[in-house]
């Protein structure tokens, strides 16, 4: 048996999108293009992530002309480490759950077009 | 409208109040559009939630009182057969509702995604809380027919995970008691 999941699917996805390119700082609607989340769902989650100092935000230092200042978000050391793990066990439940259902069914399963993985995207998993 | 944001985000608690800010000014590079309206939408029910948040409370408090009165309305008086195997049902009953949410995330993980799991979760208790009452009044007269649907205890211990209970292996020939204490 797997251990139990830390994150939700949601939250996943959201540190697989920050994960691409963690030394970079990002910012909420490039996030949520990269998760398909909505502002209402990505915030609480990187609120929590902060929260648990996984995930650091800051304020940009010079906005465009006429803008207001972006808030930025990477992951922490911490969270680079806590985000690798997660995503690793969510990679590896998914391939558990999946080799279950075959073995379950006994029959094999429709083949299915693969298609190019998303940036963000999480193997197994739809954000 | 980023005046706005901050206007409103008084709010919010200090340590919160840069989000709502945040949610407001990345609206600029949303598209104009029904896009910049649904991310606008998802910052104001951001602030609904923080603001008003303590769900884990609201839901807590929410639980306890429903717990309450059905505990009340369904506490045994003294002068009651079997009044203190009884009691000792109800309160069990309460406390298992109340320990295996906490256990079911520590072992299982966070409810399942999606309205039908919330609603078994929720459906499930406010069954069970409306059981315990309904009991107390069927109790005093007996089941003569023995029941042989799946056991309530199964299906409250499958309630908090979300995920539908297996028909638990009973011996053949044995009748479940009808009582749950």
């Amino acid at each position: 048996m797997t251990s139990r999941p830390e994150f939700s699917a949601q939250t996943l996805s959201v540190l697989a999108a920050l994960c691409d390119q963690p030394s970079q700082w990002q910012h909420g609607y490039a996030l949520a293009r990269q998760t398909g989340l909505k502002s209402g769902t990505l915030y609480p989650i990187l609120i929590r992530l902060a929260d648990r100092g996984l995930v650091e935000a800051c304020w940009q230092d010079e906005p465009a002309p006429g803008r207001p200042r972006r808030h930025l978000y990477r992951l922490t050391s911490a969270g680079l480490a806590s985000a690798t793990g997660a995503l690793a066990s969510a990679a590896e439940r998914a391939a558990e759950q999946e080799a279950a259902a075959r073995a379950g069914t006994g029959k094999p399963r429709a083949r299915v077009r693969p298609r190019p993985a998303a940036p963000g995207t999480v193997a197994g998993m739809t954000s | 409208m980023a005046t706005a944001g901050r206007a409103v985000a008084w709010l919010l608690p200090a340590g919160r109040r840069d989000w709502i800010v945040a949610v407001w000014a990345e609206a600029h590079d949303v598209p104009p559009g029904l896009e910049r309206l649904a991310w606008r939408a998802g910052g104001v029910w951001m602030l609904a939630r923080e603001a008003l948040m303590p769900r884990r409370v609201v839901r807590a408090a929410l639980f306890a009182v429903a717990a309450a009165v059905a505990a009340w309305t369904a506490w045994p008086d003294s002068s009651v057969l079997h009044a203190a195997a009884d009691r000792f049902g109800v309160i069990a009953t309460v406390l298992l509702l109340a320990g295996l949410p906490l256990l079911a995330r520590r072992f299982i993980g966070p409810v399942g995604d999606g309205w039908a799991a919330r609603f078994l979760r929720v459906g499930g208790y406010a069954s069970i809380l409306a059981l315990i009452p309904a009991r107390a009044v069927v109790g005093p007269y007996p089941l003569t027919v023995p029941q042989r649907g799946p056991d309530l205890r199964v299906f409250v211990a499958s309630v908090p995970t979300g995920c539908p209970a297996r028909r638990p292996a009973v011996p053949p020939g044995r009748a479940r008691s009808s009582s749950w204490s």
